[in-house]
């Protein structure tokens, strides 16, 4: 989850972000801090779709680890000035944990291993678990770098990565993890669902991975909030799922702007495809309670059906026929050409919330 | 007795002409690690992961501690202000 610092925070700033990639992935995923005002404003013209809307998320500024482990002096370096600035007892608490003779060895958590006994409720909560117990990445560095737009096959390297380092992570790279650890339970259909919320005046994003079988629906991932993460597979429908989200978000005073619902993610590990993460976007702001889980159960109902195909999901070239329909909704024309279904596509109006919340505790926020 | 090809050049100055007898007692070089200075390499860069894991978790922690505080402060300055 994402959204923006704390004000007593001190001692960076923007300039000193870097970019240490590996070649393997180079993401853009320092976000800058920036309120919903600002956020027509932060987006370059220059920049891709995607990287426009990362930037626009109004984030809390965080740092990426992109050289591996371990951890390069740079990226370590940082994460302590960071967290000095941000803790009340500053440099105090960072010499105590690093000057420590010795820390106790944190467990590592056994990967879940699938047994024929078990249902798929069972093992959902196996993988909820082994992921709970990596624990939330509270400390400003995310470790494992994750690019939206990767294929698949590359994102489920860096899920072994996270399982190997076995170190905190955030939402996205729970999402990842997520569809790692239920590859081949073919039962079971994988979703991304992505939340863009408004509190106090900023903007934060958020995303799970929705989870389908045997006519019901759930989720897995993490997040800083217990409500905001896995939900078990007891929803009938889409909508209900989202509600029940919604519902959730509502009790951090969260107002919920967009759900972007992506399509099922294949089973095959080594598919070369990227994930397609907003196939449907609903802006929550202007469609009202029933027209969105109208749509979102429409769009339920047209994934499982197996309708829905994103133009990157399709066959390879040399087995596709051309000018044979596969489906009723694929389109003609160029098959690299996203499509993805945009309703209500004019920005919503932007709610400031009383200034009394922000200034709050020395203007804390209920981030997600 | 192999010498590593960095430590021999980076005093070495090379004159503009080699004397024949000179070049007898050039030695050989080499500077490929051997399996040792591999399996060493190695050993000490799982230490500092294992290191670094630790100092994570502690700070993670502590962060987490932070947050929850925050939270929870935050939430009685809301319920104080609403009564």
């Amino acid at each position: 989850m994402t959204g923006p610092n704390s004000p007593s925070r001190t001692g960076t700033s923007p300039a000193k972000l870097s970019r240490h990639g590996r070649s393997k992935s180079t993401s853009s995923h320092c976000l800058l801090r920036c309120s919903a005002r600002e956020e027509s404003s932060a987006s370059s013209p220059n920049h891709s779709p995607e990287e426009e809307e990362e930037e626009k998320d109004g984030g809390v500024l965080f740092y990426v680890n992109r050289t591996g482990f371990p951890i390069e002096s740079v990226t370590w370096e940082r994460m302590w000035s960071h967290v000095a600035a941000v803790h009340p007892d500053g440099q105090e608490m960072v010499n105590k944990i690093r000057n420590a003779a010795y820390h106790p060895k944190p467990p590592v958590p056994s990967i879940p291993t699938f047994k024929p006994s078990m249902s798929v409720a069972d093992w959902l909560v196996a993988i909820q678990n082994f992921m709970k117990t990596l624990q939330y990445n509270h400390t400003g560095t995310q470790f494992f770098e994750i690019k939206k737009s990767r294929p698949l096959c590359g994102l489920m390297e860096t899920a072994r990565e996270m399982i190997r380092e076995s170190l905190p992570i955030k939402c996205l790279e729970a999402v990842i993890l997520g569809i790692y650890l239920t590859n081949g339970l073919t039962s079971l259909e994988r979703f991304p669902i992505s939340f863009k919320t408004q509190f106090s005046g900023h903007c934060f994003h958020h995303v799970v991975l929705g989870v389908y079988s045997n006519g019901r629906y759930g989720s897995l991932g993490m997040s800083r909030r217990q409500d905001l993460m896995d939900k078990p597979p007891t929803y009938r429908t889409l909508g209900e799922l989202v509600a029940e989200f919604e519902r959730s978000y509502k009790r951090y005073q969260h107002t919920l702007k967009k759900v972007k619902i992506g399509l099922y993610v294949p089973h095959d590990p080594h598919v070369f495809q990227p994930i397609e993460w907003k196939h449907l976007v609903l802006n929550a702001a202007r469609l009202g309670a029933q027209e969105m889980r109208k749509e979102l159960e429409k769009h339920g109902r047209d994934m499982r059906m197996k309708i829905l195909k994103s133009s990157s999901a399709q066959s390879p070239i040399k087995e596709r026929s051309r000018g044979k329909s596969l489906s009723p909704r694929r389109r003609q024309g160029s098959p690299q050409r996203r499509i993805p279904i945009r309703r209500d596509k004019s920005p919503a109006p932007v709610e400031r919330k009383p200034p009394e919340l922000s200034t709050l505790s020395d203007g804390y926020q209920i981030r997600i | 007795m192999k010498i590593p090809l960095t430590s021999l050049f980076c005093c070495y100055q090379r004159p503009a002409r080699m004397e024949p007898a000179c070049r007898k007692d050039k030695p050989k070089l080499n500077t490929t690690p051997t399996r040792g200075d591999r399996v060493k390499q190695k050993s000490a860069q799982q230490e500092l992961k294992q290191r670094q894991r630790a100092e994570i978790y502690a700070l993670n922690k502590v962060m987490t501690e932070l947050e929850q505080q925050q939270f929870e402060a935050f939430c009685k300055q809301m319920q104080s202000q609403a009564e």
